[in-house]
């Protein structure tokens, strides 16, 4: 309960910085609209849709989240406010899980009920696990990389002037999409284009091909639950450390000053 | 409550040691904490709050030792912090930001922390404003908050460190008047540059200075210090050597200083001692 308590203070905190949740609401539905011309995921009863929109989902909003939360780890160093957290009897890494929670809970807020919409409209069109399929998608795929991208800003800000440090993390999240996810797919008449690649975590419970495209012929195997598992495991772990040490950071910058 | 500090010492990498052999009893009610910058002021507190553990010695809270982590938890529960540097969360109200701090200290009664929230707000005259966003505030607004955050759960133990610093002199005097009235009823540090707080507010005095202890006791016994060794000079076109220029008044004739010397300046009167005397004589060695 004191978790909850304590989380639901940072999502009110977080809520009131308007551009935040007003930047992570437009990408949302700009993810919405790159949907288009492949017809709307709530238009459909096919999971594969539903899984599209969840992994631009996955890679649009957090642009928004890597720009705006610099502040994560530094802001109670900076406001001073972190001496009087520490002097009270709640260990620390519970009070940076549960900012990280309350802030993600705000900015995620848009995703979950766009991607909810979607499955609901699933449901609809005759696919009954759709609001259960969005729910697993959110967890799996849109939560980790919001995460991750809070942590890649948190670390920025730590090490770096606000400013810069949000067009650090910005680039930086840019360059990891550019790196995990996209995958090579040899062209007839030779060569090879690009196509985004589906998460392992979708493949392994949804059964979707390793390429976002069905029109595509792919030739890597499919991953397996094993694979879906680190994948995920490790995006969570990863943003952790990343966490961790934008914490670590916070604080020996807190004590120069 | 009752604290001893056991031949206290820390240390920081790659800079003079903060705290040096501090062996002393702290009686509770006001005690004021002075002392030139870098004397060991804030780092004292930081163990006394359990932010940071010291690197020799020990400190007991009514024969504790705060070494376990048991204990320092149990402090924390009963301990009230006021930094000197510290912006309450800009975006919530102070109702709000009570509240937080109320959850913090492992308050699990809402419609309690809601009471104590209020009440402290009244107290240090924030009621009216009890619903605004605190960035707003001005900066004796905020200050008000930090102290009325330090207060939330009814702490035995209150750590306040130079509350008073760049307020304006109305808001100073609330402020001791406020401090005044928490002494009674729990221990409270109070660390200042300000020795007129200490001679307003506190009976007993700690005087540190390079991080070891200078003077413990009664804050009138502060001026002992100083006795026969204040002198004030005839009028001088500079201060006069190997003496401790406690004051200096402009006079056509030149400048009349007062000043701390074991050896009077040529032409020098004795003066009777000042607090701000004694703690210059014992600073300033």
């Amino acid at each position: 309960m004191r978790f909850l308590r304590m989380a639901l203070v940072h999502a009110r905190i977080a809520a009131r910085q308007r551009a935040l949740w007003a930047a992570s609401a437009a990408l949302c539905l700009l993810s919405l609209a790159v949907m288009v011309n492949g017809g709307m995921p709530f238009e459909s009863g096919d999971v594969f849709d539903l899984a599209f929109f969840a992994q631009v989902l996955a890679m649009l909003p957090p642009i928004a989240y890597a720009a705006a939360c610099t502040d994560l780890a530094s802001s109670p160093a900076r406001l001073g406010i972190g001496e009087v957290e520490k002097a009270a009897p709640v260990a620390s890494v519970v009070l940076a899980a549960a900012r990280v929670t309350g802030t993600l809970a705000v900015v995620l807020l848009p995703s979950l009920a766009l991607l909810l919409f979607c499955g609901f409209g699933q449901l609809a069109h005759g696919n009954l696990l759709g609001p259960l399929q969005a729910l697993a998608m959110f967890v799996l795929v849109v939560a980790p990389a919001a995460l991750l991208a809070a942590a890649m800003s948190a670390l920025a800000g730590a090490a770096l002037p606000r400013a810069f440090a949000r067009i650090a993390a910005a680039a930086a999240w840019l360059v990891v999409l550019a790196l995990t996810s996209f995958v090579g797919v040899p062209e007839a008449g030779g060569g090879v284009h690009l196509e985004i690649a589906s998460d392992p975590a979708l493949q392994a419970l949804f059964g979707l091909p390793p390429v976002l495209n069905e029109n595509v012929a792919w030739t890597v195997a499919p991953a397996s639950p094993l694979a879906a598992f680190a994948s995920v495991a490790g995006r969570v772990a990863f943003a952790v450390v990343l966490l961790a040490a934008a914490g670590a950071l916070s604080r020996a910058r807190g004590r120069r000053r | 409550m009752f604290i001893s500090l056991d031949h206290l010492g820390k240390d920081f990498r790659k800079k003079p040691r903060a705290l040096d052999d501090l062996t002393l009893d702290l009686p509770s009610g006001m005690i004021g904490l002075v002392g030139p910058n870098g004397a060991g002021k804030t780092t004292l507190m930081r163990i006394l709050c359990g932010i940071v553990a010291p690197t020799r010695g020990r400190v007991l809270a009514d024969g504790r030792d705060l070494s376990d982590a048991r204990t320092r938890r149990a402090l924390k529960q009963t301990l009230g912090y006021l930094p000197q540097d510290i912006e309450p969360y800009p975006n919530l109200t102070p109702l709000e930001f009570l509240d937080y701090m109320g959850v913090l200290k492992g308050m699990g009664d809402a419609r309690e922390r809601r009471r104590q929230a209020g009440g402290l707000l009244e107290r240090v005259g924030l009621a009216d404003v009890a619903r605004r966003r605190i960035g707003g505030f001005s900066g004796g607004m905020r200050r008000r908050v930090g102290i009325a955050q330090a207060l939330m759960g009814s702490p035995r133990l209150l750590v306040v460190d130079e509350p008073t610093a760049g307020l304006d002199p109305e808001e100073r005097m609330r402020f001791r008047a406020l401090l005044a009235s928490l002494g009674g009823e729990r221990t409270v540090i109070l660390s200042t540059h300000i020795l007129d707080d200490v001679a307003q507010t506190c009976p007993y005095v700690c005087v540190l200075r390079g991080g070891r202890l200078r003077y413990d006791g009664a804050t009138s016994g502060l001026v002992d210090a100083a006795r026969g060794r204040t002198w004030i000079t005839p009028p001088l076109p500079a201060p006069p050597t190997g003496a401790v220029v406690a004051n200096a008044a402009a006079t056509p004739e030149g400048t009349r200083y007062r000043v701390v010397a074991d050896i009077p300046p040529a032409g020098a009167q004795p003066a009777e001692p000042t607090l701000e005397d004694g703690y210059l004589a014992l600073v300033a060695r």
